[in-house]
């Protein structure tokens, strides 16, 4: 059985300019185990998407469609029933680690809460595997660092405190949010690295959002490729590297420089500006870029539809010229 | 050979930092210390390094956007440490820069013919308003917006255009030298290579010198003739893009060359990695010696008592400052 599974996910978001889709149509499962990871630009409804399932929307966001965690609904729980569920069975890890870490508290009692309150465990015992557990992230002197404050610890240590803190019950399912984009290349592998650990070892599925296609080659089975707020490919992470079957998918491999091969002398540069979401055409979001544009593009929305490779692609064209 | 255009001698950049008691000294935090290099014309050079190893004080301070503590910066002869404000002032236009954060590099309030034709206004006051017009008419397509959009605001434009915009500003004064500052860094990913390529393309039409300073070492080894690594406000290493990818003589190059993820997935999962220990030590307290030996897999008591100089490696291009480049 699916761990997720999200179907006909829609998000709108209520603005003074009109109303906003951020996310339009969109359906995928993450199985137990699995690692997804998420592609689009900055405005492409993969960090909104994944606040909805959180059950985390900005006030002025509306959700249609469903979200199930383990079978069960989660569109329209309370926040009570929902608190049993986020930071337990999932949780989430966000690019400034200073959205999740309450800068006046030390870290030791935001981290023993957590316990505390979803296990019932006693103080002692949670600080003790509080303090496990950021050994296990690789803090090094753990139990003097457990007491003191977030902006004590460097960004990269700070980014490892909020991946202890995600993992502490254990969790089902850990959403990352672009966890390693502020951080330094150097720091980034570490924690890349801690990723690919913890899931062998503790089986925790991942979806991982992220600009950067290094990081989900390494990280990633599956792949989702987003695009004004619509799902452009999903496919294994060796179809979407080695056959992309979508133009824009295919775009952005062709543009990024790769550091292991001389690229030429010209980058192949996908033309034109992100899509506006609040203007955005009747039909496929990607036409006024897309190289391969013909009649039925401007128009009708391409539906997502099985792929050469085993994936799925929303685009009109039979295959990839 | 060719005269470099930018020679770039010891350069130091301190901030002083107050210390804990009332009256105890400042303690100066070496952002920049001791910085070597010369800019060829129509070169562009790299600099690459982790947040707070000065890459960007370092691109200030050549502009004297910031003041240098110590050392020397040489423009086509001249010394501009030593010229008076006035005079720097002139100088400035030959050199521009371009800023990471496209929108908050722009005046909300101007309209972008207006921001593209400050520098003339500041510079050339003889224009007149016609001539200026004509000049910001033609710098648009050349980085390619549409002339007709000179009367619009910054806020109506996206991330990549606002680069543009930043780029045909610091572009219209018809500069030798432009200082990139991240330039891409901020953008989408679809974004990055048409700004990349914009820059090429410049630089190739006016034979301009570009400085590209970026964390990004996959943009960098596309764009960069050269490439200096920098740490803690230090040279650790100096060579040609393709020779510092294939063959990197510092364990520091070597480990954030390995750090880099690359978007193939059979290569990148069997890829050997260098992983550094920690994180960046504090530059108000950098460790005696060679500075990286905190992090450094291969350091040893030598490292810690003597500061390695910057020496060459395999030809006279190719510097390197390690006491072990030959055994690592």
């Amino acid at each position: 059985m699916a761990l997720l599974e999200v179907e006909n996910l829609n998000i709108r978001f209520h603005t003074p300019d009109g109303e906003v889709a951020a996310a339009t149509n969109l359906s995928f499962a993450i199985n137990e185990g699995d690692s997804l990871g998420i592609v689009g630009e900055s405005g492409s409804g993969k960090t909104q998407m994944f606040l909805a399932i959180m059950g985390l929307l900005a006030k002025n966001g509306s959700v249609t469609g469903s979200i199930r965690f383990q079978g069960r609904e989660l569109i329209g729980l309370s926040r009570t029933q929902l608190n049993a569920i986020r930071g337990v069975d999932m949780a989430m890890i966000f690019q400034d680690p200073m959205t999740s870490l309450n800068p006046f508290l030390r870290v030791s009692r935001q981290m023993n809460e957590i316990l505390i309150e979803h296990k019932g465990l006693s103080e002692n015992d949670a600080d003790r595997q509080a303090i496990a557990m950021l050994e296990r992230v690789g803090i090094p002197d753990a139990a003097r660092r457990y007491r003191l404050y977030p902006h004590e610890f460097s960004g990269g240590m700070r980014q490892r405190v909020m991946i202890a803190m995600a993992l502490l019950c254990r969790p089902k399912l850990l959403i990352a949010d672009e966890p390693t984009t502020a951080l330094d290349v150097t720091v980034q592998a570490q924690i890349l690295e801690l990723l690919t650990e913890l899931r062998q070892e503790v089986g925790t599925s991942i979806a991982m959002i992220t600009h950067d296609l290094g990081v989900i080659a390494g990280l990633c089975d599956q792949v989702m490729v987003m695009y004004g707020g619509r799902v452009a490919e999903r496919a294994s992470a060796e179809t979407i590297f080695y056959h992309p079957q979508h133009p824009y998918t295919q775009g952005l491999l062709q543009s990024v420089p790769r550091l292991d091969q001389k690229t030429e002398k010209r980058l192949v540069a996908i033309p034109g500006q992100p899509p506006n979401l609040q203007k955005l055409s009747a039909g496929c979001p990607f036409t006024p870029r897309c190289p391969y544009r013909f009649e039925p593009c401007p128009t009708l929305v391409p539906q997502l539809r099985p792929a050469a490779g085993g994936g799925f692609k929303a685009c009109h064209l039979e295959a990839l010229p | 050979m060719t005269q470099p255009i930018l020679s770039v001698r010891d350069l130091k950049v301190h901030f002083p930092l107050r210390g804990k008691g009332l009256f105890s000294s400042s303690i100066p935090l070496k952002a920049v210390d001791g910085v070597s290099f010369d800019l060829f014309p129509r070169e562009t050079l790299g600099i690459v390094g982790e947040s707070g190893c000065g890459k960007s004080t370092l691109g200030r301070a050549i502009l004297h956007l910031l003041p240098p503590t110590s050392g020397k910066v040489v423009w086509l002869g001249e010394d501009l440490t030593l010229l008076p404000s006035e005079a720097l002032r002139r100088k400035r236009q030959e050199m521009q820069i371009v800023f990471q954060d496209p929108l908050a590099s722009l005046d909300p309030r101007m309209t972008i013919g207006d921001i593209i034709a400050e520098p003339l206004r500041t510079f050339q006051p003889h224009l007149t308003k016609s001539q200026i017009q004509d000049r910001v008419m033609e710098i648009l397509p050349q980085v390619g917006l549409n002339p007709f959009m000179r009367n619009r605001y910054p806020h109506e434009f996206s991330g990549g255009q606002c680069q543009r915009i930043g780029i045909a500003r610091a572009m219209i004064l018809k500069p030798k030298l432009i200082i990139c500052d991240e330039p891409v860094s901020a953008l989408d990913v679809s974004i990055r290579a048409q700004i990349v390529n914009l820059l090429q393309d410049l630089q190739e039409k006016f034979g301009i010198s570009l400085i590209f300073i970026s964390h990004d070492l996959s943009i960098v080894r596309h764009i960069c003739h050269r490439i200096m690594v920098l740490y803690l406000g230090r040279v650790m290493e100096i060579a040609p893009a393709a020779e510092i990818y294939n063959h990197p003589r510092h364990p520091y190059t070597k480990a954030l060359i390995s750090a880099v993820p690359i978007p193939d997935p059979r290569k990148e999962r069997k890829k050997q990695r260098t992983l550094l220990k920690g994180d960046l030590p504090s530059p108000v307290a950098p460790p005696s010696g060679c500075v990286f030996r905190t992090r450094c897999p291969q350091a040893d008591a030598r490292c810690a008592a003597e500061v390695p100089i910057l020496e060459t490696a395999e030809n006279e291009r190719h510097l390197v400052a390690c006491h072990y480049w030959r055994t690592t």
